[in-house]
């Protein structure tokens, strides 16, 4: 029990976070992470204590984002909001640029390289623990993640351009 | 210059921070001599930054409040059912060792009894290994020993025709008496486990329901018997299940 809730709050934050590159919404990472912990909980007798936490939870969580989130569709464009309202106060504009540039391009790379992606990057997951909260085999991660990074790879030239549009 | 995609996983592993010590050594030797290669590595990394720094950061104060809000114990409304749930799988337990030798009023010993077998069932639904002490290969020995055990004549219901086949049993406390316990599972490997006790009582009551988070429970009684059918299916199949059961065991 200990154990349990002691690995709970470790894991949290990343969780959280995970939650909130996913959604791009803080209300909507909050949903998502309690409902998580409420299944967490309820099902706290299916988790084999000693094993780490933080892989089940993100598994619990990206089902129950999968399950709902995304096909209900709540959050069907990027929300510049969220942009704005974290790299607000001590970004310098082309950084900014560059933010919106990228949580753009990562909404319209495939979910599963997406979430490969921000798994790791964000949720601070080990490949092996992502792969297996994602369900798939590291290779195949790795390989998505891969994937998701060239595509989001900011062509210089044309951020220059639109650097220069703006001005 | 196009790198081997070992050299790709490489870099990707070094940004990830996947890398042992040598590893490491290994990827900072090649990238203090290679120029071209640095940069893309940097690249990599900022790339990752970025997307992180777009992140805001968790607050303490507001993780714990989330721990909080998803606790059983918490009166707001959205843990009221797990609430629910547990008090009820402790006043199964609690009230299953504390008040074994009350025989109260029966309505409130067979609530009782409905509370016990979502407790068991709770307890060995997620058991891989031992679901059951008896597997259904032994059939008739298992009914031989939980009959006599119970001191009345038992028999596992066949409930073929719902999708649900017998895995085995076990013999557990039900107050003062032994109590059988059923359990079954459908090709898709849901599980419900039936309890049944056999107390000196001869009244009867018709099907009540006590639906918590996780399972439903169905339980009567019959004469001196009282069932428990719990399980997570829907409501119909368990009622279909539970009338199937109730046509059997008269």
């Amino acid at each position: 029990m200990r154990s349990f809730n002691t690995q709970l709050e470790k894991a949290l934050p990343d969780l959280w976070r995970y939650a909130c590159s996913l959604t791009r919404d803080r209300d909507a990472a909050d949903d998502l992470v309690q409902d998580c912990i409420e299944r967490a909980l309820r099902k706290r007798l299916l988790w084999m204590p000693g094993r780490p936490l933080k892989p089940w939870l993100t598994k619990i969580m990206l089902n129950l984002y999968r399950d709902r989130w995304r096909s209900s569709a709540r959050f069907p464009t990027t929300s510049l909001d969220f942009i704005d309202e974290i790299a607000a106060p001590n970004t310098d504009p082309i950084t900014r640029l560059e933010l919106r540039d990228i949580w753009r391009r990562l909404e319209t790379i495939p979910a599963e390289q997406s979430q490969a992606l921000l798994a790791v990057v964000v949720g601070g997951l080990s490949y092996d623990e992502a792969a297996w909260s994602l369900g798939i085999p590291r290779g195949t991660l790795m390989s998505r993640i891969a994937r998701a990074r060239s595509k989001l790879k900011t062509d210089p030239d044309l951020s220059s351009h639109s650097l220069r549009s703006v001005k | 210059m196009k790198h081997s995609k070992n050299i790709e996983d490489l870099l990707q592993a070094g940004v990830d921070g996947q890398l042992t010590e040598a590893e490491e050594r290994g990827l900072q030797e090649r990238l203090a001599s290679d120029p071209e290669l640095a940069a893309q590595f940097h690249e990599l990394q900022r790339q990752s930054d970025l997307i992180r720094t777009a992140v805001p950061a968790a607050d303490p104060a507001h993780m714990q409040a989330l721990i909080r809000n998803a606790q059983p114990q918490a009166t707001y409304q959205p843990s009221l059912r797990l609430a629910a749930s547990v008090v009820i799988f402790g006043l199964g337990i609690g009230l299953g060792y504390l008040l074994p030798r009350d025989g109260a009023a029966d309505s409130q010993s067979l609530m009782i009894f409905a509370q016990q077998a979502q407790a068991a069932h709770a307890l060995y639904v997620s058991e891989v290994l031992h679901p059951v002490e008896v597997e259904a290969s032994e059939r008739d020995h298992l009914q031989t020993w939980l009959s006599n055990r119970l001191g009345a004549a038992i028999i596992a219901p066949q409930l073929g025709d719902t999708g649900f086949s017998l895995i085995g049993g076990r013999l557990l406390p039900a107050g003062e008496n032994a109590s059988a316990l059923f359990m079954y599972e459908n090709s898709h490997g849901d599980r419900l486990s039936l309890l049944a006790t056999h107390s000196g009582s001869a009244e009867s009551q018709s099907f009540r329901f006590q639906s918590s988070a996780d399972f439903l429970t169905i339980f009567w009684q019959d004469g001196p018997w009282k069932y428990s059918l719990v399980g997570a299916a829907p409501r119909e199949t368990m009622d279909e299940v539970a009338r199937s059961i109730h046509g059997q065991m008269i």
